[in-house]
């Protein structure tokens, strides 16, 4: 049986293994696709960048630059939900510093999380 | 579609070459989509950033299910970390692609230096990728001072990653080392765990801005997640020492072949 200490390792910790191979399972499928379809041509032309809405619209219609889009957002959003999960576990620790710490760090990323949803 | 495979090859290179030598990918990452592929130095940079995402999680995974990261420590610092990571992205995007090349090839110039000089850093970090290493692991106790002086290093770490897209632990990892007290296996996994962190509140900037292509950083993170993995799995044993004279001769050449570039010379491609 884990005690509370332990419980906040093994959170974080799995927290980002899940967070990391999630990310390449969606990145797999959409450059699969990318690939059985052909590589657009001149790539490295500027992507209009897509709301986050549109991105999502997109990846269940099956496009497959916005899935490898979603499966890079995947990736970008694990370290926030490891700040989220510390966050919570520090919490049910009742160690109160460190909760606070990290929600400062959560609010800090969610400043620059919160534009790209626009 | 060349391009798509080799920039999944590329990435699984550096990806290799970055676990086995305990080096981010940035340093590598970077030239390669720059100087190669033609990709421009901002979304090179986007790129990276989420490559360094994928490299520091899954190290990171390991190193705190085996207790080497001072998650609180790594916490504290990451607050300072992210807001400099925050003014290093806006700052990207506001300074010229040339002076971008022109900072990171100085980046890389100091990277080579430091892999010349042998160190006990290196055999450390050999060590803390070896498993049996982990389980044999005795840690001392220790005491975190100069917290300040680490708070305003990470700062400065955060600021170099968010503007050049590299991890950043080149520079947290000595300061926690010989200024604040952490034993140095430690250094390294906390500045690990804190490397995610710092990438990602760059990363979204970059995203916002448009300078994350998914079509370039999305087989560059593929190959860079694959190679890390087996790399970690593979050449945990791996006498490094002489592969990282090569590697810090290879990134002298490219930080001279960026530096000319920028200037307008050319002496390679």
């Amino acid at each position: 049986m884990l005690d509370k200490k332990e419980k906040v390792f093994s959170y974080v910790s799995n927290i980002l293994m899940i967070g990391s191979y999630s990310a390449a399972v969606v990145l797999i499928l959409g450059l699969g696709m990318l690939f059985i379809q052909g590589y657009p041509e001149g790539y490295l032309s500027r992507l209009p960048r897509l709301s986050f809405s549109i991105l999502v619209s997109h990846f269940f219609k099956g496009e497959p630059t916005s899935i490898i889009s979603c499966g890079i957002l995947v990736m970008m959003f694990t370290p926030f939900l490891r700040v989220v999960v510390a966050g919570f576990s520090f919490l049910w620790e009742k160690d109160y510093k460190y909760a606070l710490i990290s929600f400062g760090i959560m609010l800090i990323l969610l400043f620059t999380i919160i534009p790209t949803f626009f | 579609m060349s391009d798509f495979l080799f920039m999944i090859l590329g990435g699984m290179f550096a990806g290799l070459w970055g676990s086995v030598l305990g080096l981010g990918g940035g340093v590598l990452i970077i030239p390669m989509l720059n100087l190669i592929f033609g990709v421009p130095m901002r979304e090179a940079i986007g790129a990276s950033l989420v490559c360094v995402i994928a490299t520091s999680s899954g190290a990171a995974s390991l190193y705190v299910k085996k207790h080497l990261s001072d998650i609180r420590l790594g916490m504290t610092l990451e607050l300072a970390t992210t807001l400099g990571a925050i003014a290093g992205g806006i700052m990207a995007g506001i300074i010229s692609p040339k002076a971008l090349s022109i900072l990171f090839s100085f980046l890389l110039i100091y990277t080579a230096v430091t892999m010349f000089r042998k160190r006990e850093e290196s055999k450390n970090s050999d060590e803390l990728a070896s498993s049996k290493s982990f389980a044999e692991a005795v840690l001392p106790d220790y005491k975190i001072v100069r917290l300040p002086l680490g708070m305003g290093a990470s700062f400065f770490a955060g600021n170099v990653s968010g503007l050049l897209g590299v991890g950043g632990g080149i520079i947290k990892v000595p300061v926690m080392y010989l200024y604040m007290g952490v034993p140095l296996k430690i250094a390294v996994a906390t500045s690990n765990f804190m490397i995610g962190v710092t990438a990602s509140a760059s990363a979204f900037i970059y995203f916002f801005r448009g300078d994350v292509n998914p079509l370039v950083a999305g087989p560059t993170m593929l190959g860079v997640f694959l190679g890390a993995t087996f790399g970690s799995h593979i050449f945990p044993r791996v006498k490094t020492d002489w592969l990282k004279k090569i590697l810090a001769l290879v990134l002298l050449y490219v930080a001279l072949e960026m530096l000319f570039k920028a200037l307008g010379l050319h002496i390679l491609f």
